[in-house]
């Protein structure tokens, strides 16, 4: 017979819940989320007023070059005020770098951010709005960013950006 | 990271509960069919979504899942004796039939119809395949029954198996589309595991351990596929449906059978973890047949007489620090389904997902919670029937891959992720 409770089952109940440590385990990031076409702009700036913990909203405009021809890995981005920034210096401070489309663009943004996320150790995240299950032309887009996102996201609702984020806080 | 009011809504499924509600939609293993393996066997206690019930197979052979307790004194029915047409109370005689409809008051004169007045809240209890599937929702909204693969096809070719574990039914179920620990915890398995050994599948997995990720909305769920490089210019796709409310299928090795599993909620801090394994096209061996009875690939052993595994927190799951230190197991547990669970357990029983720091590679977690929050309050608030329920949704199946760079897995492998009697699986 058993007489002593084995650490595992001691540990695990509900009661010894409690004495979890509460301070907070993470410190905030910085998130960039660019928006790589016209309807995912317009989605983000749908969200430029939730409670972000640091996310910055911004816009592919073009590519910028660089002295290594035929390798783009920088390009000016705009953010949702209209200022212009540095693909570069955003993704440098940035610990997260999402690229947000919708389904039927074939985004030459994605190699370019893609290829800018590689180069600084980071891993990019896509995500694909389609309007329905099939969304015409979705695999063009996911073609087109395939290479360069870590991980790629189909949503077929756009609610799916504000639920990520958050999950993901960003 | 969620919000406690959303963990509250994703991890509590009792009665008059969103989550509780939605649940209540769908048939739902409820029993291995084996339970109650002849007329008049022994009834079975059975708790689901924190209900106490009771099973029983009257001599008629008809299945009843009934309300535990008599209506008279409370007591409980296990206690009863199953005959001739009923459960009868060993306390004072009161006797139910299968529907919980009270049959018989030997108090009262039968005349006087006291018993037509009485009767025990009781769900329906089908056999498909080699479960008991009941369904806890409205009777005017039963859907039809389930038409999942593992259950439809000829029992020579599937082996079902269930296991409690000690731990909310949502944490158990991340694990199952959380493609990514695979590469960690699992390590070792693909090598040594008689149901998951020798696929040319494994060698893809073994160069490259860094899968890149893709989630894409289904109508009965998602599709999570998993990309690795293969030959030149061709990507190796692992794909796993993830059907609502908590079915997940494991894409196939070879000529293996698949695997796949169910987690349904007991109460708020157990579930059922339900696997099962099978081949759409042939019988199982026996040599499969016997490695799944002992505890192979995504089984277990079990306690003698229970349905506990044999590894369980009361014996710290038989962790053996030499093998974790000389790398036979990952983390020190043996077996798939053990290593999965002796680490959600040990979140305890209900996870806090406020303190949680989730990357982008859990995008298939995050969009899983994102479609069940949504459909339960599509249902509460517009009466929305949630995804799954149609029985066109349990027919898909998993899918192992090698495709052309520039294909997407959901079109491309269109017609492998639909289950189709007699179709060969498409695996690698």
């Amino acid at each position: 017979m058993q007489l002593v409770l084995s650490e595992s089952a001691r540990v695990t109940t509900a009661e010894e819940s409690r004495f979890r440590i509460a301070d907070p385990n993470s410190r905030p990031r910085v998130s960039c989320i660019i928006a790589l076409d016209g309807e995912s702009l317009a989605a983000l700036k749908a969200l430029k007023d939730h409670p972000w913990n640091g996310a910055r909203f911004f816009r592919y405009v073009e590519v910028r070059p660089t002295s290594l021809p035929n390798v783009h890995i920088d390009a000016v981005i705009e953010d949702i005020e209209g200022d212009r920034k540095s693909l570069s210096e955003e993704i440098t401070r940035a610990d997260m770098v999402v690229m947000v489309t919708t389904a039927g663009s074939a985004p030459h943004a994605a190699e370019i951010i893609g290829n800018a996320c590689f180069v600084r150790g980071k891993r990019a995240t896509g995500l694909v709005l389609v309007a329905g299950e099939s969304g015409k032309g979705l695999t063009k887009t996911l073609t087109a960013m395939r290479p360069y996102a870590a991980m790629l996201v189909v949503s077929t609702g756009e609610d799916y950006i504000a639920e990520m984020l958050s999950a993901l806080r960003a | 990271m969620l919000r406690k009011e959303q963990n509250d809504l994703l991890t509590q499924t009792g009665p008059g509960t969103p989550m509780g509600d939605l649940f209540r939609c769908y048939w739902i293993p409820a029993l291995l069919a084996e339970e109650l393996p002849e007329n008049d066997s022994p009834p079975v206690r059975v708790k689901l979504l924190s209900e106490r019930l009771l099973a029983f197979r009257d001599s008629e052979g008809r299945y009843g899942l009934i309300d535990e307790f008599c209506a008279h004194r409370g007591v409980s029915l296990w206690f009863g004796r199953n005959e001739h047409g009923g459960l009868r109370c060993p306390y004072h005689g009161w006797k139910y039939d299968h529907t919980g409809q009270c049959i018989e008051v030997p108090s009262e004169p039968a005349e006087s119809g006291f018993c037509n007045k009485i009767k025990l809240k009781s769900y329906p209890l089908i056999k498909v395949g080699d479960v008991l599937w009941t369904y806890m929702g409205s009777p005017d909204k039963q859907p039809p029954h389930p038409e999942w693969e593992f259950a439809v096809v000829p029992s020579e070719q599937t082996f079902t198996s269930k296991r409690w574990q000690e731990c909310n039914w949502m944490q158990a179920m991340e694990g199952g589309i959380d493609s990514s620990h695979v590469s960690w915890l699992h390590s070792g398995s693909l090598d040594t595991d008689p149901l998951f050994k020798g696929s040319r599948g494994n060698k893809y997995n073994q160069n490259d351990k860094r899968p890149f990720f893709e989630v894409v909305d289904a109508e009965g769920g998602l599709f999570i596929g998993a990309r690795r490089n293969a030959e030149e210019g061709h990507y190796y796709w692992r794909i796993t449906p993830w059907v609502m409310p908590s079915f997940t299928m494991v894409p196939p090795r070879g000529n293996h059978p698949v695997h796949g599993h169910f987690w349904v909620p007991i109460d708020d801090e157990n579930c059922w973890a339900w696997s099962f394994d099978y081949h759409p096209t042939r019988a199982l061996t026996p040599e499969e047949r016997q490695a799944m009875k002992d505890g192979k690939g995504i089984h277990v052993t079990y306690v003698p007489g229970t349905f506990r595994p044999r590894a369980n927190k009361d014996n710290d799951y038989l962790i053996d620090r030499e093998a974790q230190k000389k790398g036979i197991t990952y983390s020190g547990v043996e077996g798939i389904a053990m290593q999965d669970a002796s680490l959600q357990e040990s979140m305890g029983p209900i996870i806090d997902r406020t303190k949680e720091n989730l990357v982008s590679t859990d995008n298939g977690i995050i969009m899983a919670r994102h479609r069940l929050i949504k459909a339960a309050k599509a249902l509460r608030e517009k009466g929305t029937l949630p995804p799954g329920v149609d029985p066109k949704h349990h027919r898909v199946r998993s899918a192992a891959v090698v495709l052309p760079a520039d294909q997407s897995y959901k079109e491309a492998a269109a017609e492998a992720l639909i289950a189709v009697a007699g179709k060969a699986p498409a695996s690698v």
